[in-house]
């Protein structure tokens, strides 16, 4: 007991490798807002192109679907390592693709953020697609028939309740992508699991792991308990509604 | 008074035909309304009624015939073109279709802002009034899940009204309430048929069609079986069917 307590909770690792873990965990946070923020925008993006009914806009609906499709079905791994190992070698790329310097941060660190955000974005494509499909067909005909546009009517009536029924699974997604921040170490980036590692190496003692274990929960499981209290208020309301 | 086509009619409605896959919903449907006329339709379910309706704001898409707003067709108009006829044709659905992660306020303030382009305070003024007309005033604040299905619909007509428009299209706007709130709504809509707005109503709430229609239509299978003026046609019936109909409607 005392070598599994020495392993996983040396005090004495934890206060020594504390700062070098928690500069870690602030970059794991820094790429799980970033790349959240993008994923959410692009993620909408990719919905309104999959779920548009315009036949002129077809080709982008195909493609869209095309995205998802090979996004959904990849390791983000294998998506990291695409783009670090091989877009600093296409010439024709502008720099600021080919080896993204960018807010002094290193490129490896903007690899980490696109590929989060082209893995995710799919994801929650799927996610808005589901919620603007649940909006009942009568709102947007009740919005077109007081003569607003399908734009407006999309952007009035049917994403305002979208958005709201996918906040929980919105959340659900962003604490797994929080959690495959890690996957971004691979190419450098040094993350809480990296620096936690690092300490690893050095110590032979996996305490500054725990550590980084603990940070996570920190953040995801207080995430879990607002997703499942807004699933239940869901409930309540929808059988309000109907009693 | 009539359907003939006598004196201008606001809307009109020829030969219209709707399919959906191998079903012929609307076999060549003919309807007019001239202004400030009251005109129901009366049915079986499954007639076509509702889908008449839909087809006239172009919920539906239409396959064959024409439909005319102020004598001008309506029937291939798009984008722009078409929200602007929207606009000019109010509609009122059986389940209410109210928004419901907005109040009643501004279920009915929102189309003015995004579609009448007014500022919200002037928008939100003209609600409150539209409201007070169907006597809700008092829960302009209110969330639709917190409101009757009477009230709600009462809502959803004030919203329409919100448009300020030419002919207002009710399909079975009772259908879905409770008996003891049907007259709430009915009596709303008693007072717009009083202040001379056209109406094309499809109802199953026979007394109704009766006291306030100028014209009846009976319709079944996709046609027009019949038309007339209500006191005809509800006591006088010339068709079998029409009679057949009735008589299930009111003495069940």
């Amino acid at each position: 007991m005392d070598v599994f307590l020495a392993q996983y909770f040396d005090l004495t690792v934890i206060r020594d490798n504390f700062d070098k873990v928690l500069l870690g965990f602030w970059v794991t946070v820094q790429l799980s807002l970033i790349a959240g923020a993008f994923s959410l925008i692009w993620g909408l993006v990719l919905a309104l192109a999959r779920t548009t009914r315009s036949r002129a806009l077809l080709p982008l609906r195909v493609m869209a679907i095309g995205y998802i499709d090979v996004f959904r079905g990849i390791p983000l791994l294998l998506v990291v390592l695409l783009i670090s190992g091989s877009l600093p070698f296409i010439s024709f790329l502008p720099a600021w693709i080919r080896a993204p310097h960018l807010f002094g941060r290193p490129d490896v660190y903007w690899f980490g953020v696109a590929s989060l955000t082209i893995t995710y974005g799919a994801y929650l494509a799927e996610v808005y697609r589901a919620g603007i499909e649940a909006v009942p067909r009568g709102q947007t005909e009740a919005a077109r028939s007081l003569g607003m546009s399908q734009s407006s009517a999309l952007r009035h009536v049917v994403l305002p309740q979208a958005v709201r029924t996918v906040v929980p699974p919105l959340l659900n997604d962003f604490i797994a992508l929080m959690k495959d921040t890690s996957l971004v170490q691979v190419i450098g980036v040094v993350e809480v699991v990296r620096a936690g590692r690092e300490v690893q190496g050095e110590t032979f003692n996996s305490s500054a792991l725990t550590l980084g274990a603990v940070m996570f929960l920190l953040i995801t499981m207080p995430l879990a308990r607002i997703v499942d209290r807004r699933l239940n208020n869901g409930r309540q309301r929808l059988s309000g509604g109907l009693a | 008074m009539s359907s003939d086509g006598s004196g201008a009619a606001k809307l009109r409605i020829s030969g219209l035909h709707k399919r959906f896959g191998e079903l012929h919903v609307l076999r060549g449907v003919d309807v007019s309304v001239r202004a400030g006329a009251v005109v129901s339709v009366i049915g079986p379910s499954g007639s076509g009624k509702s889908t008449l309706l839909r087809c006239v704001n172009r919920l539906e898409a239409i396959d064959d015939g024409e439909i005319f707003l102020d004598e001008k067709p309506i029937t291939r108009l798009r984008g722009a073109a078409l929200d602007q006829v929207r606009r000019r044709v109010g509609m009122v659905f059986q389940h209410f279709n109210l928004f419901p992660h907005r109040t009643a306020l501004q279920n009915v303030a929102l189309p003015l802002r995004v579609v009448c382009g007014m500022s919200r305070a002037d928008a939100e003024r003209r609600a409150r009034e539209l409201l007070e007309q169907v006597g809700l005033a008092a829960k302009a604040d209110e969330r639709p899940e917190r409101l009757s299905g009477g009230q709600q619909q009462r809502v959803a007509i004030a919203r329409a009204l919100a448009m300020n428009p030419e002919v207002m299209l009710f399909d079975e706007v009772t259908s879905a309430l409770d008996p003891e709130l049907v007259t709430d709504v009915l009596d709303v809509m008693r007072n717009l048929a009083t202040q001379g707005m056209t109406m094309l109503v499809v109802t199953h709430e026979m007394s109704f069609a009766k006291d306030v229609s100028d014209e009846v239509l009976f319709m079944d299978h996709g046609i027009v079986a019949e038309r007339g003026a209500p006191a005809t046609l509800f006591t006088a019936p010339s068709q079998e069917r029409t009679r057949r109909f009735l008589d299930r409607v009111l003495h069940p």
